[in-house]
């Protein structure tokens, strides 16, 4: 049994069986077989021994030829691992021994092996684990023949596996088939963690190094709820998370109920539950929860993994679906939000940036690309014409930004009425307050905009310089700490003086801890996870607005995140003791 | 890789067993998998040992592969 931390990025605790996806996709369908199929598991091993050093030979004659023996030395050096009589054994051994079928009796040798070679710190051995890993896959291709499995192949739920997952692998994940997912790389913004919340499958990703610890069908435990992978779990720790799952299970089905509840307080005050998305089918989800909205789509995923920029057309395909989902609620649609490092249609030739996130990204990247900031307006405009829509901008830092963003808007307006396309005049712009220098502007900024949405996920890691990703300072990265807790009351008071809307739509609207004191500051809208909407449901409706005034203002007393965090789970766990916070 | 290929390849010619020592590891010289975990750098110095009935036949031409220059070579180039 092995234990993995990563950063959890989608809730959900999920036991299953691995499948590990690596560059070529295979899939193990087996791990065992009956023993009366021994014999004939035993011949299809020497058979694909035979015809994997057969490959070798052939390859690395084929290789003398053309380059030299030099090179096809290496074939060669393939050849004797096939043909090596330890490696034969053992993996022999395992299917006459323990009725392994011959792919997971390969696999489960080979990665063995390739562990051990990695964990060579001299010698020029230590990456010969890549031979390995080729030796494994020259085997299986052989075993399996022409049946390699792709994850749409999938006939069982599973867990997938794997270093990282790409934009279009995420996008083909089936839930009712991919129950959960762990991955090596990413950090929480990643497009695997976006995904995986959007789907709604537990997830965990930046565990690190893991992938080839395992073999496809081996046991493994995702919590997706406290960034935890388990592989080949002991049957103690099987039986507690079966618990926990039960647990949590009772806790959702109490809260599904809650669609058809208004988001009130006890005291009578309706506050606005929005969902944030990311696709078009996520507004299923929304509605589903009995969101009043969408307080935030998200629309970077048109452009991620494309090799062309997104057309007019495909902004205003997917904007429409959101609405026809939506129905006459509203919908706040997020002009583009990505660095230019995201880039793959990046004509501007810009030397790689050392600090990305400090760099042309979001409006500034639109404001230096017009047409791709006209695009997505004019898609934008014309979706007003079928819905309640507004238009939000990302990463505003200055008041001329924000001007400038608005002029353009007016320009591409006047195109669409010369041209004859209908839209919105009054088409509601708004500003995330997520930059610093935006939140203690925004009295100014407030004159400008019909609404303001405080993204705090950015707020946090601007206002406090950490970067959430980066292990070493994560640990200073909490939206409860009081210079948040104080930028977020001056946007507060500043949309109240003007008369506009305030929203909080990061990540610490959907946390049920920070509900009280988020009312309490005076937010009457919070824009969360789809999946989250029952849980801050129930915290509004078991809440008075004067309670959560008092817990604010107690709050906004303290002075460290700590002392912050932990009172306001008390005080949560007060209103409702029923709730599961971490 | 090479100098192991050839070891190995003349190893198994030999019914004796074959066993090549790096500091406390040990390897089956007809092995290209134990031969790799032992993590012999340029210049290492290793112990051979052939046991068997053809062992003496054994002795001398792995000890000359061992002892050849290109055992000490600097490792050939990477591939992918």
């Amino acid at each position: 049994m092995e234990i993995k931390r990563g950063i959890a990025v989608s809730p959900g605790v999920v036991i299953g069986p691995a499948f590990v996806l690596d560059a070529e996709s295979f899939r193990i369908p087996n791990r065992l077989v009956e023993r009366d199929r021994l014999q004939d598991e035993l011949q299809r091993l020497r058979q694909a021994f035979q015809a994997a050093a057969g490959d070798a030979h052939q390859n690395q004659a084929a290789i003398n030829d053309k380059l030299g023996t030099q090179y096809g030395a290496i074939f060669g050096a393939h050849a004797l691992l096939i043909e090596d009589p330890v490696l034969q054994r053992e993996i022999e051994g395992l299917v006459r021994e323990k009725s392994y079928a011959a792919e997971y009796a390969v696999s489960r040798v080979m990665r063995r092996h390739a562990k051990a070679l990695e964990s060579l710190k001299r010698g020029p051995f230590a990456s010969r684990s890549a031979d390995i890993f080729d030796i494994e896959k020259c085997l299986l291709r052989h075993l399996l023949g022409h049946r390699r499995e792709h994850l749409q192949d999938l006939t069982e739920p599973v867990v997938v596996l794997a270093h990282d997952l790409t934009p279009s692998e995420t996008a083909s994940l089936d839930p009712k088939k991919v129950i959960a997912f762990a991955t090596e790389a990413g950090g929480r913004a990643s497009h695997t963690a976006i995904m995986a919340g959007a789907l709604e499958i537990p997830a965990v990703v930046g565990l690190g190094r893991f992938v080839t610890d395992i073999s496809g069908g081996d046991l493994v435990i995702v919590d997706g709820n406290r960034g935890v992978l388990i592989l080949d779990p002991d049957p103690e720790t099987q039986t507690r998370y079966e618990l926990t799952r039960r647990n949590l299970r009772t806790f959702e089905s109490d809260l599904i109920h809650l669609r058809d509840l208004p988001a009130e307080t006890k005291d009578g005050t309706r506050i606005l539950l929005l969902g944030n998305i990311e696709f078009p089918p996520e507004a299923t989800h929304c509605v589903d929860r009995g969101a009043d909205g969408v307080g935030l789509y998200r629309t970077e995923f048109l452009y991620l993994g494309k090799t062309t920029d997104p057309t007019e057309a495909d902004h205003l395909d997917a904007y429409l679906t959101v609405l026809r989902l939506l129905g006459s609620k509203p919908v706040v649609i997020r002009t583009l939000d990505l660095g230019a490092d995201k880039f793959s249609t990046n004509t501007e030739i810009v030397a790689e940036e050392r600090n990305p996130f400090l760099g042309l990204r979001s409006v500034r990247l639109c404001l230096r690309n017009l047409t791709l900031f006209k695009t997505q307006m004019r898609a934008i405009l014309r979706a007003s014409a079928h819905g309640d829509v507004r238009i939000l901008f990302p990463m505003v830092s200055t008041m001329l930004e924000l001007r400038q963003c608005k002029m353009i808007l007016a320009e591409v307006k006047e195109d669409l009425e010369d041209e004859g396309i209908a839209f919105n005049r009054d088409l509601p712009v708004g500003t995330m307050i997520e930059v610093p220098s935006a939140a203690i502007m925004s009295d100014q900024l407030a004159r400008e905009v019909s609404y303001f949405s405080i993204g705090t996920n950015d707020l946090t890691q601007y206002t406090l310089a950490a970067d959430r990703t980066n292990e070493t300072v994560a640990s200073l990265y909490s939206p409860g700490d009081p210079a948040v807790l104080r930028l977020i009351e001056m946007v507060v008071k500043a949309g109240q003086k003007h008369r506009i809307e305030v929203n909080v739509c990061g990540e610490m609207s959907g946390e049920p801890i920070y509900t009280l004191l988020l009312l309490g500051m005076g937010l009457r809208q919070l824009s969360v996870t789809p999946h989250n909407i029952p849980e801050i449901k129930k915290v509004i409706r078991s809440a008075t607005l004067e309670e959560a005034g008092r817990v604010a203002q107690e709050a906004m007393c303290l002075e460290t995140a700590k002392d912050v965090n932990n009172y306001l789970r008390e005080q949560t766990r007060r209103i409702l003791p029923e709730i599961v916070v971490p | 890789m090479r100098p192991m290929t050839a070891i190995i390849k003349c190893a198994t010619r030999f019914d004796c067993d074959v066993t090549i020592s790096n500091g406390p590891r040990r390897a089956n010289g007809k092995s290209m998998i134990e031969m790799m975990g032992l993590d012999a750098e340029q210049g290492a110095e290793v112990v051979l040992e052939v046991s068997g009935p053809d062992a003496e036949r054994a002795l001398v031409p792995l000890a000359e592969i061992l002892a050849k220059p290109e055992w000490s070579d600097p490792v050939p180039p990477e591939n992918g």
